[in-house]
């Protein structure tokens, strides 16, 4: 088992105020380790990177450098230039639906996404096959919120340009069976994005092993600053895919009429790149590999299967998503409260969840509610902190009855 | 963070309009049906007006929200019923000045959503419909 209570510790939020922070899908807290780096390098080591030859400026490209790196090895890529920073997922996929699939989508073709994508991958394919006349299809899902894999290979085909997939439902907790649906993508030749913003955290990510083409997440939802992710790329793609946005950076050699574009992956990173955001990425990843990661996938479980079973001993309480592989993201309705009462009840009792439709409408659509309250896990948090929770839904229903 | 005050955001008046809500019900036959909508949390209503010689014969309305939207809208329908136009763009701005800055009125079940100003995240709940019928009422006027 992890050691929550130390855990907490490291993450300065908790030691100045009470609360019970449940929206890990949302954003995690920071640990110290990761504040600390980004002071640092503004207090002593700051310098734009790639461009200048004096001291600070060379080692602050280093620590740049050595971060992308890390990340190589964090997911398992075969070369650090299959790596490129990004703001964070949603430009990560904006990124791969125009620079590599927008040249090769003709009208007719199709792309395939899950009814369980966040908004972020659901809108730029689904805008990018509007305007280029191609065909959006969706992957259903059932009643418990699992991917209808016996329709999978119905819906592959030889038009078939793209599959876009969340590893794991932000709104349902489901875990979709990634290496499955690579191998039959394959059948097909069609490339394979993996939406890994909510299982990087808590799972090890090994992209040769799910042989996907591209994969994407942010840092802020694995302890790491706001505005850094990663996009990663088979490097055979990125070598033949255009720049998406141009400027400084990305350039080998530039007149007035033209310019020839670096080799990837400056190619990608136009302008001056997130270098603390990057810095801090560096050491959220030293943070998770100092964990037994094994331990924190058993104690997600844990808090998982505490928190379904005394939800459910709640008259009037549904859970929305109940895959037989599901991490520790619970949503629910309550019978006669509406989420956002429900949530502002319990925020003021110093518990942060979230209420909505998670940026997943056509998937709330499909459940036909307009929202759900959801409870995410991580780390830091703990058994106790579930039984406030159920304690605090008690005395909510009290207040709106 | 100073302590806030459920019970000022969550009035009784608010409570009971949102358990018993004034004409809820669907009127598809209705002069104009007015749509409300907010995209952050997937509220919406239909208000049904009957209009005549400028005034409001009868009000309805049906959709859903939470405590706060609900029992603002079912305020709003059962005060607008046989009221002027012009009467009524004098209460939308009353209102709102109630729920955006605490202006104080007279009339209780307005001033119970003041309490809003406590809970600014939650403002919105409490204009939804009545920001939709301002919109209506100034299209009407153009």
């Amino acid at each position: 088992m992890i050691d929550t209570n130390a855990i907490r510790q490291d993450f300065p939020i908790f030691s100045g105020q009470q609360l019970v922070y449940l929206d890990n899908a949302a954003t995690t807290q920071k640990p110290a380790s990761v504040i600390r780096a980004v002071h640092d390098f503004y207090t002593a080591k700051n310098a734009t990177v790639r461009r200048s030859v004096y001291p600070l400026a060379a080692s602050a490209t280093q620590a740049y450098e050595q971060v992308r790196t890390e990340v190589q090895h964090f997911i398992g890529a075969v070369s650090p230039r299959e790596i490129i920073f990004t703001s964070g997922v949603t430009e990560g996929i904006n990124l791969v639906a125009q620079s590599f699939l927008a040249p090769r989508l003709k009208p007719g073709d199709e792309v395939l996404v899950s009814m369980m994508e966040h908004h972020a991958n659901l809108i730029p394919w689904q805008q990018l096959c509007r305007q280029c006349g191609a065909h959006l299809r969706v992957i259903p899902i059932n009643e418990q919120g699992e991917l209808r894999m016996d329709l999978l290979p119905e819906l592959l085909n030889a038009r078939t340009r793209m599959l876009a997939i969340a590893q794991v439902s932000n709104s349902l907790g489901t875990i979709n069976p990634i290496a499955a649906i690579v191998q039959l993508a394959r059948r097909y030749k069609v490339p394979v994005l993996v939406d890994a913003a909510q299982s990087v955290a808590h799972y090890p990510l090994d992209v040769q092993a799910l042989d996907c083409d591209f994969l994407v997440f942010s840092g802020h939802k694995m302890f790491a600053p706001s505005g850094v992710g990663i996009l990663y790329g088979k490097a055979a793609h990125l070598a033949q895919m255009p720049p998406w946005q141009t400027g400084g950076e990305m350039i080998q050699s530039v007149t007035l009429e033209t310019a020839r574009f670096a080799e990837p992956p400056a190619r990608f990173e136009a302008g001056t790149p997130n270098v603390e955001g990057a810095i801090g990425l560096g050491a959220a990843i030293n943070y998770l590999n100092a964990l037994d990661r094994k331990a924190v996938a058993a104690h997600l479980e844990a808090l998982r299967l505490h928190a379904t079973e005394r939800l459910l001993a709640i008259a009037g309480i549904r859970i929305i998503g109940t895959a037989a592989q599901k991490t520790a993201i619970v949503s629910f309705t309550m019978a006669g409260i509406h989420p956002h009462d429900a949530a502002t009840f319990l925020g003021e009792a110093g518990i942060a969840l979230r209420a909505g439709h998670h940026c997943t409408q056509p998937l709330m659509d499909f459940f036909q509610i307009p929202g759900t309250l959801r409870a995410s896990f991580t780390i830091y948090n703990t058994i106790e902190e579930i039984d406030y929770l159920i304690e605090t839904i008690g005395a909510a229903r009290r207040f709106f009855s | 963070m100073a302590a806030r005050d459920l019970k000022s955001l969550y009035k009784e008046v608010i409570l009971r309009h949102d358990r018993e809500p004034f004409h809820y019900q669907k009127m598809e036959a209705a002069d104009f049906v007015i749509e409300a909508y907010n995209p952050l949390c997937g509220d919406q209503f239909q208000l049904f007006l009957f209009i005549e010689n400028e005034a409001v014969k009868q009000a309805f309305f049906h959709g859903y929200g939470c405590a706060i939207s609900k029992a603002a809208t079912s305020v709003l329908v059962k005060k607008l019923t046989g009221m002027s136009l012009a009467k009524i763009r004098q209460l939308v701005a009353t209102y709102q000045g109630v729920v955006r800055t605490g202006q104080a009125t007279d009339d209780a079940e307005l001033a119970a959503f003041a309490g809003a100003q406590q809970f600014p995240e939650r403002m919105d709940c409490a204009l939804l419909t009545w920001a939709a019928l301002d919109d209506f009422l100034q299209q009407a006027n153009s």
